[in-house]
């Protein structure tokens, strides 16, 4: 089940949050839970079983850690295993043999190929677990001795299927006990109404035109190429940000309070600063348990880039199991060390920041995006004018019909509508103009979602 | 240090049985006569006019080579092309499994565009036909409730 | 960490009481609307409440079951549509599912031009389709569509590719065989005229139709001279492009009827429903979902019409529905129309051309509709159909020209073989009297290892006959002779020793093998028992032939069912059958005159 559904919407919600709020304080972690895990078995019914097994274990290796404190490392290095055992082959096996397959092939070898299914989430879940098993051998926290508890920290719904992935510290106490209050439904079901928005009706729709346009990438001129980009870059913030600001609104509706996950990245006036505003909650988990266990910064220079290298090429197979999130990866991992060895020297003026920043995201996306090497490979050299027109038919066509969807974008991903909301909440009138303009806004989603059959999150399958 | 292990021990033989009952498919049986696939169909046909056909006409509806394949059962209205009501089943070598697929997807693509707009019905049934494979079987139904056709074919081949 | 700050705390009371409010209402009254069935707008069934179960939980399909659901059955969505599409307009959308919106409103389908294949498979099967009947005069006319003609109303950027070059291509090719009629030119000179096509669909009008009509008559050259007056049957037609796409309509169009002066007589057949009428039009379509089916009910695979025109001139014509509001204006120059809908023919084309014996062929397409078609091409080749289409499997590799051209007589075959054999003449029970007794050695019941076969295959080849076919098998397939029943190499041999025995009493002869055919599938399992070794019989057969230069003659295709077969008899064909099929078939092969 995802957000952006009338089934969520007009079913699911409600019925929740009408027990939720309904039964006493000590009931509502129980409902939530049989909630999150209805939610999840919605769209996946029948690997919810290794979900509940991933708490099981996790559940156990804690309170384990917590009775044998001398074994500590060593439960900690049997939990790791295994949650890594159980991500790397679900998602990984079919990679790992077709890229194995490949280079075996030329000695006559193969290994069968199976198919096996991606459970919906896998990746997010692990690392929360992963999160707490690692955290609680650093005893940052007493152990959590109750399963419901605990299980609700893997599986509560908000969270679950697509981030922001939320370390276990952050929401231990609020997981005894919370505030839920009126004013905090009000506050979160702005924000969610927001996310829904952002997912709705600008990633929905500008997504139309990427697909469109990705699906022309042998023949397009100069302009449709970047208008290609584009879309693309667009697409994407709107779809996970938008995602994530559900998110967090859902959790302040019941009380949690989640960490923001992107905080205006196509402001970033270099790759640097766009990882510290992008997928905020991966890069922590990244740095929190990979790189500063490595040693981070703290070793000789040749150990700090091949920390670096290995955080990013992990960040990106985490992204997918295929060598184009690899290779995206290692593209930032190297535009990062860049910026770290070579360009912090230059004094750049943000302008010309911002513009190089912003054409290497685009660049980026286009890697991240294709469906095969020959794919990207015609994108980007159809964007740099290689064997091609500059403008054509299609690049006025797709000017004229998405022009106005193009502009939208670029406005909202800046603070400006943030700031005029800001600047209304001062006086009446503008409350209840925005109050208005909410339910509008709501209204216009829901017709959205009617009226369209398929909005597919795109970081469904990590 | 022993309750440690042990536990660990319970863990992982419990993921290698979720693994398992996950991961492990039914294998069909490979020695299904066309005799009984007769008899199933005829037990869940229902009223639907559709008959047996025979080798020439396999091949001028759906453009598959019986001689090619180890059984072919195939059941379409002989006379009326506006019936769009199917039921087939193969069993082949796993080369030509996916070619099938392929071609039975195509067959269904053809059908619906020519009913799109003027037959609703049939673009109705149509659109909730099903190709299923069962390792070297592949299934093609087009019927008012396919799930129920596929139940009874899952029944034959034991899968 | 996000804190929340409590400056605003009421709105945000307020806010989540209204929000509250508005969620839990709109739930609830969604789930109190009753569904509806049918979407009038949509033309499509909507989805009910789906079946829960385990499996349909465990594959998923309930829950989607249940979002599909939700969606379809949404009040008002044909209301909310609507706006959707309203807005979308406003946001600059000029296209939605390949059609495009005018700036006046009217609707237009996109173009795409088909494969470099698709083009080829086309042009051939219609060129070889026409190569067959030399005897016919062919015409092709491919009508342009909206999009290609009313280019000044399209809005300035679109994605539609060149109609005109699939029309040029396929004009190309169909004039080696027969006249293409092109319309473009006087399309185009009226097109500010004359209402040429209509606004919400992507037929032509009637007007439109007339206009083509006229360069058909050219064309054909045809003689009757009537006046029409022009009625309008319908003015509330909305089409099918505006279900299609979504965008509302700006007005309605009309449909007109073209009344001659003079009424024609004729009934028309509708072949697959047993039905006939007296009228091309179907007044009761005009209130119904699709007001355009007034024009012969719609499509159908086969319907024929027979008019009492004084001509004698018969009409084939292969179609799509652009020919349907064209076809009223034919009735006058033809004795017989017989029109064909390629999407939904399943029958054989070449026994259709061979049995109506039609002087005249039409092909009428729009280019749109013939473009995304693959229904065509099939019907054409007729690859499971009748003898005269070539086929891969009818002739083995070997065929000398030599072959192709020597004209034989029935008196130069010898035919060697068993009761199948035997029934072509005067001898055994069934006695069909086909060919002369002279012709045939076989004895009923003979297996390939019997002393009846040898003293046949003598026999024949003491005639000193010019061509030898042999026809065995049958018997031996279910031979009681174990060893001779599952080997195959060892038919293969025996076949062998025969042949060599009948080649050295005439060796100038030339040697020919029938592939064996099936007996009946019905009835005893004995017999179909019998058809299960017959491939592997005939695999060795033709390897035979191919070692050793003799001629293998597939002819599977001569077998059509069970009703080829004689009148409860599993094993022997029907008289009828050897008319219709195996006697053609020889005599074509080896060109020998037919006398009847």
């Amino acid at each position: 089940m995802i957000f952006s559904s009338l089934t969520f919407l007009l079913l699911f919600f409600p019925i929740t949050l009408l027990l939720y709020f309904l039964v006493p304080n000590r009931a509502k972690n129980i409902v939530l839970l049989l909630f999150s895990l209805i939610f999840y078995s919605w769209g996946e019914p029948v690997y919810i079983i290794l979900m509940l097994y991933s708490i099981l274990l996790n559940y156990v290796c804690g309170l384990m850690m917590d009775k044998y404190s001398d074994m500590r490392k060593h439960i900690l290095i049997f939990g790791v295993c295994i949650n890594l055992f159980m991500l790397g082959f679900f998602k990984y096996a079919g990679f790992l043999t077709e890229s194995l397959n490949s280079v075996l092939g030329t000695f006559g070898i193969s290994i069968p190929q199976r198919d096996i299914a991606l459970p919906i989430g896998i990746s997010f879940y692990t690392f929360q677990a992963l999160s707490y098993l690692i955290d609680l051998y650093r005893e940052k926290f007493p152990v959590q001795k109750n399963i419901i508890n605990f299980a609700l920290y893997i599986t509560m719904f908000p969270q679950l299927i697509a981030g922001p992935i939320v370390r276990y510290e952050s929401i231990e106490k609020e997981l005894k006990h919370r505030i839920i209050s009126l004013e905090k439904v009000g506050y979160g079901s702005l924000i969610f109404i927001e996310g829904l928005a952002m997912k709705v009706l600008l990633a929905n729709q500008i997504g139309l035109v990427a697909d469109e346009l990705r699906a022309l990438a042998g023949s397009l001129s100069v302009t449709s190429a970047w208008l290609s980009a584009l879309a693309y870059f667009f697409q994407i913030y709107f779809d996970f940000a938008g995602y994530s600001t559900m998110a967090i609104g859902l959790g302040h509706i019941l009380g949690f309070t989640f960490c923001k996950n992107f905080d205006y990245p196509y402001l970033s006036t270099s790759v640097t600063e766009f990882w510290r505003r992008w997928h905020m909650s991966l890069g922590t988990w990244f740095r929190e348990y990979v790189y500063i266990p490595l040693g981070g910064n703290r070793v000789s220079t040749i150990k700090h880039i091949r920390n670096i290298l290995i955080v990013w090429m992990l960040t990106g197979l985490w992204h997918g199991a295929a060598w184009n999130f690899v290779l995206w990866g290692l593209y930032y991992g190297l535009l990062l060390l860049f910026e770290k060895f070579i360009l912090s020297k230059i004094n750049l003026p943000k302008p010309i920041g911002w513009l190089y920043t912003t054409i290497l995201v685009l660049i980026g996306w286009v890697l991240f995006s294709s469906e095969n090497l020959s794919q990207c490979m015609q994108i980007l050299s159809a964007m740099f004018g290689i064997g091609n027109v500059l403008f054509d038919t299609t690049s006025l066509y797709y000017l004229m019909t998405g022009g106005f969807m193009l502009i939208l974008c670029a406005i909202c991903s800046t603070p400006l509508l943030k700031w005029l909301k800001e600047k209304l909440l001062h006086f009446a009138l503008g409350k209840l103009f925005l109050g208005c303009l909410y339910v509008v806004i709501l209204a216009l989603c829901i017709l959205f979602l009617v009226v369209q059959n398929y909005n597919p999150f795109l970081y469904f399958r990590f | 240090m022993k309750k440690v292990i042990s536990i660990e021990i319970a863990l992982v033989l419990l993921l290698a049985g979720i693994m398992f009952l996950l991961l492990s498919t039914k294998e069909p049986r490979m020695d299904v006569t066309v005799e009984e696939v007769q008899n199933t169909f005829s037990s869940i046909k229902g009223d639907i006019a559709i008959d047996y056909a025979d080798a020439l006409r396999i091949r001028s509806q759906l453009g598959i080579n019986p001689a090619e394949h180890d059984m072919v059962v195939y059941y379409s209205s002989a006379v009326d092309a506006m019936y769009v009501y199917e039921f087939l089943l193969i069993r082949t070598d796993e080369n030509s499994i996916d070619a099938l697929q392929s071609t039975l997807e195509e067959h269904i693509a053809t059908r619906l565009e020519a009913f799109r707009g003027y037959g609703e019905s049939q673009t109705a049934l149509l659109e909730k036909a099903i190709i299923k494979q069962y390792g070297n079987y592949i299934c093609l139904i087009v019927a008012d409730e396919p799930s129920t056709w596929l139940e009874a074919v899952k029944e034959l081949l034991e899968v | 960490m996000k804190k929340m700050n409590s400056k605003n705390k009421t709105f945000h009371k307020i806010f989540a009481v209204l929000f509250l409010v508005l969620i839990f209402e709109l739930a609830l009254f969604v789930l109190i609307f009753p569904d509806r069935e049918y979407s009038e707008s949509e033309k499509r069934p909507l989805a009910a409440f789906p079946t829960l179960s385990l499996s349909t939980i465990t594959d998923g399909s309930f829950m989607d079951g249940i979002e599909d659901w939700q969606a379809d059955q949404f009040p008002f969505r044909d209301q909310l549509m609507q706006i959707k599409s309203q807005l979308n307009i406003w946001m600059g959308s000029i296209r939605s599912q390949d059609v495009y919106r005018c700036e006046d409103g009217s609707l237009m389908e996109a173009f795409q031009m088909p494969s470099e294949d698709t083009l080829k498979a086309q042009a051939e099967a219609m060129t070889g389709f026409a190569s067959r009947y030399p005897d016919t005069s062919f015409y092709f006319c491919l009508a342009p569509t909206a999009i290609s003609v009313l280019t000044d109303k399209l809005p300035t950027a679109t994605l539609t590719d060149d109609q005109n070059q699939y029309i040029d291509y396929m004009q190309d090719k169909f004039s080696t065989v027969g006249k293409f009629i092109d319309v473009r030119k006087i399309f185009t000179e009226k097109k500010d005229s004359t209402e040429l096509y209509y606004h919400t669909d992507h037929h032509w009008t009637t007007d439109g139709a007339y206009l083509a009509w006229q360069e058909i008559y050219k064309a054909m050259e045809l003689t009757s001279e009537v006046n029409y007056t022009s009625g309008v049957v319908c003015n509330t037609f909305l089409g099918s492009l505006v279900s299609a796409s979504g965008f509302p309509a700006q007005k309605y169009d009309s449909i007109k009827i073209y009344i001659p002066t003079e009424e024609p007589v004729y009934t028309v057949t509708y072949t697959n429903s047993q039905t006939m009428s007296a009228s091309v039009y179907s007044m009761e379509h005009l209130s119904g979902n699709d007001p355009y089916e007034v024009f012969f009910g719609g499509n159908h695979p086969r319907l024929q019409i027979r008019t009492g025109a004084d001509s004698t001139r018969k009409l084939l014509i292969v179609k799509d529905s652009y020919a349907n509001c064209l076809v009223p204006f034919m009735l006058h120059d033809f004795s017989q129309i017989t029109i064909i809908d390629a999407r939904y023919y399943s029958d054989d084309i070449d026994m259709e051309m061979q049995s109506q014996g039609y002087t005249d062929v039409l092909f009428l397409y729009n280019a749109n509709t013939l473009s995304e078609d693959n229904t065509l091409v099939p019907v054409l080749n007729n690859v499971a159909g009748s003898l005269n289409t070539p086929s891969e499997d009818t002739s083995t590799e070997e065929d000398t020209s030599e072959e192709a051209t020597t004209k034989y007589t029935i008196d130069d075959i010898a035919f060697i073989g068993d009761s199948r054999t035997l029934s072509l003449s005067s001898g055994g029970r069934l006695a069909y009297q086909l060919v002369p007794s002279t012709s045939t050695y076989a004895t009923w019941g003979g297996k390939i290892t019997d002393d009846t076969a040898s003293d046949n295959t003598l026999a024949a080849a003491k005639a000193g006959k010019k061509v030898g076919i042999f026809w065995f098998g049958i018997n031996d397939v279910q031979s009681s002779d174990h060893a001779l029943r599952d080997d195959a190499n060892q038919f293969r041999s025996n076949y062998e020793k025969l042949i060599d025995l009948y080649r050295k009493n005439n060796p100038d002869s030339k040697i020919v093998i029938l592939s064996i055919l099936t007996t009946s599938v019905h009835e005893k399992d004995y017999y179909a028992k019998q058809n299960e070794n017959i491939a592997a019989y005939n695999a060795q057969l033709k390897a035979l032939c191919s070692e050793k230069g003799y001629t293998y003659l597939d002819i599977t295709k001569l077998f059509t069912g069970d009703e080829c077969f004689a009148e409860n008899d599993y094993i022997h064909f029907s008289k009828d059958w050897y008319v219709k099929n195996f006697i053609p078939f020889i005599y074509n092969r080896f060109n020998i005159e037919l006398s009847n």
